[in-house]
């Protein structure tokens, strides 16, 4: 039966999904984080999900992004909160109009150096990350090969690296 | 310390990219990556977050401008959080969960090393016998390799890896402006396709194609190998044969399956001591034998030899460092 099928796939792939959440950080939690995904499997409609395994694994992979996230940003809080109490100043100091500006700024930073990749690259970019399109279908989009998307892709991913790496380093 | 350098960056954008498309399927290869080094999730993590803080920024931006019948006070909430901050975390939950004094140490090591040069940089990977290893290029490729075996490749020449000795799988992410290059001795193999294994030990190249073609020595003798094509170099007697492999037979090693088609048992032992991890000889009077057959190693003792013989059907011999293999004696 289709609604079981989810819960099957995980069970014969537990220790698989084990294994990769090791593999993505989760260290001596892996075993509460598998827990959790599985107390979100067992409630599922599944019907819609063609292909169980690569589905679960995707839903692994978020749930480890979403915790990195969330480390990230109480160290960020911690930082700034020392910040405003040293009285350097930061950005949570802004008024929000400021940081709508800031907002705008960092994306016009980011895009210009993405754009100095040539025009193709962001626009490669925008439809992949953005849009949600495929490489395939850009690709036929665009009349141009696979690997030419990928490339263009990795070019991108650089460029905001580049600049993050400017931005938050001293 | 070790820190994340170019390569793992590049590395994690392949992944970052390809894990990101619909159809992603290849999850053991990506567990494989992030396990081979605790840096690699890092820099994992970190090209998600570049990728994230552009998405949120434009989400950020656009959702206020986006006014039809948004009441203010919406966008004003939302913007009160950092920009990349769209689904904020219960504090109680995040202020327990500080990050690890080696994880920032990784990332500020991380964030400090952008130096890029040209110049060549060559390293080599060894696998021991009987130990496995499979390579992640930035490119996406992969380079899975067998016991005993040692490539070298360049940081700088993503598209090149050297054979020096032993076996390996290469799954090739083909293109057509930038073929990849296997070297070996003096021998060269281009990809014009993408699945392939090589094994190089001594005078012999054995190179047989599983998807796509391989091109051996387009200088010289320029042979066209497609998909199911083998090729046998015995460099003592400078004799190339091509013959036809099954698709399945290539590579099989990675199962523990090893088929065997005439070679020599001098060949063969060469070929189990690689698997095994264990030190396998012949005897002169046999060592020019030929095999054919399937030798499974899958939960097979490496401490004894002696049913593997048996199967080739010679006898074995403890010795003070591993197995020698000597005629039957009822052959005289």
């Amino acid at each position: 039966m289709a609604q079981q099928e989810l819960q099957v796939v995980f069970l014969n792939h537990r220790d698989a999904l084990l294994r990769f959440l090791r593999s993505r950080g989760a260290s001596e939690n892996a075993e509460d984080i598998l827990q959790d995904l599985w107390l979100r499997v067992v409630d599922m409609d599944d019907s819609a999900i063609n292909t169980p395994l690569p589905y679960l694994y995707r839903a692994a992979n978020n749930l480890m992004h979403d915790r990195f996230r969330m480390t990230q940003r109480a160290r960020k809080r911690d930082n700034e909160w020392s910040e405003t109490t040293h009285g350097t100043g930061g950005a949570s100091d802004a008024p929000l109009p400021d940081r709508t500006l800031i907002a705008r700024q960092q994306l016009a930073e980011i895009e210009t150096q993405i754009g100095k990749e040539g025009p193709r690259v962001f626009q490669i970019f925008r439809r992949f990350r953005i849009d949600g399109i495929s490489q395939r279908q850009i690709a036929e989009e665009m009349g141009i090969s696979l690997s030419a998307v990928e490339k263009d892709l990795q070019k991108a991913y650089r460029a905001i690296a580049a600049w993050r790496e400017r931005e938050n380093g001293d | 310390m070790a820190e994340i350098n170019d390569m793992i960056r590049e590395q994690a954008i392949a992944w970052a990219i390809r894990v990101r498309e619909p159809d992603f399927a290849d999850w053991d290869g990506f567990t494989q990556w992030l396990e081979a080094d605790a840096l690699h999730n890092i820099a994992y993590e970190e090209a998600l977050l570049a990728e994230d803080q552009y998405a949120d920024l434009v989400e950020a931006l656009d959702e206020p401008s986006d006014k039809s019948g948004q009441p203010g006070q919406d966008s004003i909430s939302h913007l009160r959080q950092p920009a990349n901050d769209d689904h904020a975390a219960p504090v109680t939950i995040t202020r327990r969960r500080v990050m690890s004094g080696a994880i920032a140490a990784a990332l500020v090591a991380a964030v400090g090393a952008g130096i890029w040069t040209q110049m060549p940089q060559p390293y080599d990977v060894m696998t021991g016998p009987g130990q496995r290893k499979t390579l992640t290029l930035s490119d996406g490729s992969r380079i899975q390799m067998n016991g005993d075996t040692k490539i070298e490749l360049d940081r700088k020449k993503i598209r090149y890896a050297h054979l020096d000795r032993g076996e390996a799988l290469f799954t090739v992410v083909h293109d057509d402006d930038d073929p990849f290059i296997v070297d070996s001795g003096n021998i060269r193999l281009v990809d014009a396709g993408t699945e392939f294994n090589v094994v190089k030990s001594e005078d012999i190249l054995d190179v047989a194609v599983s998807d796509g073609v391989v091109i051996y020595n387009p200088e010289r003798e320029n042979i066209s190998l497609p998909a199911g094509k083998r090729l046998y170099r015995d460099g003592a007697r400078n004799r190339v044969t091509v013959s036809d492999i099954s698709i399945a037979q290539v590579g099989a090693w990675r199962t523990g399956q090893l088929g065997f088609t005439g070679e020599p048992l001098k060949q063969i032992a060469q070929v189990l001591s690689r698997n095994l991890g264990v030190n396998i000889t012949v005897s002169e009077a046999i060592a020019a034998r030929p095999f054919s057959g399937i030798i499974q190693l899958k939960d097979r003792d490496p401490q004894n030899i002696e049913p593997i013989a048996a199967l080739l059907g010679v006898q074995a011999q403890k010795q003070a460092e591993g197995w020698i293999l000597i005629g039957d004696n009822a052959v005289p």
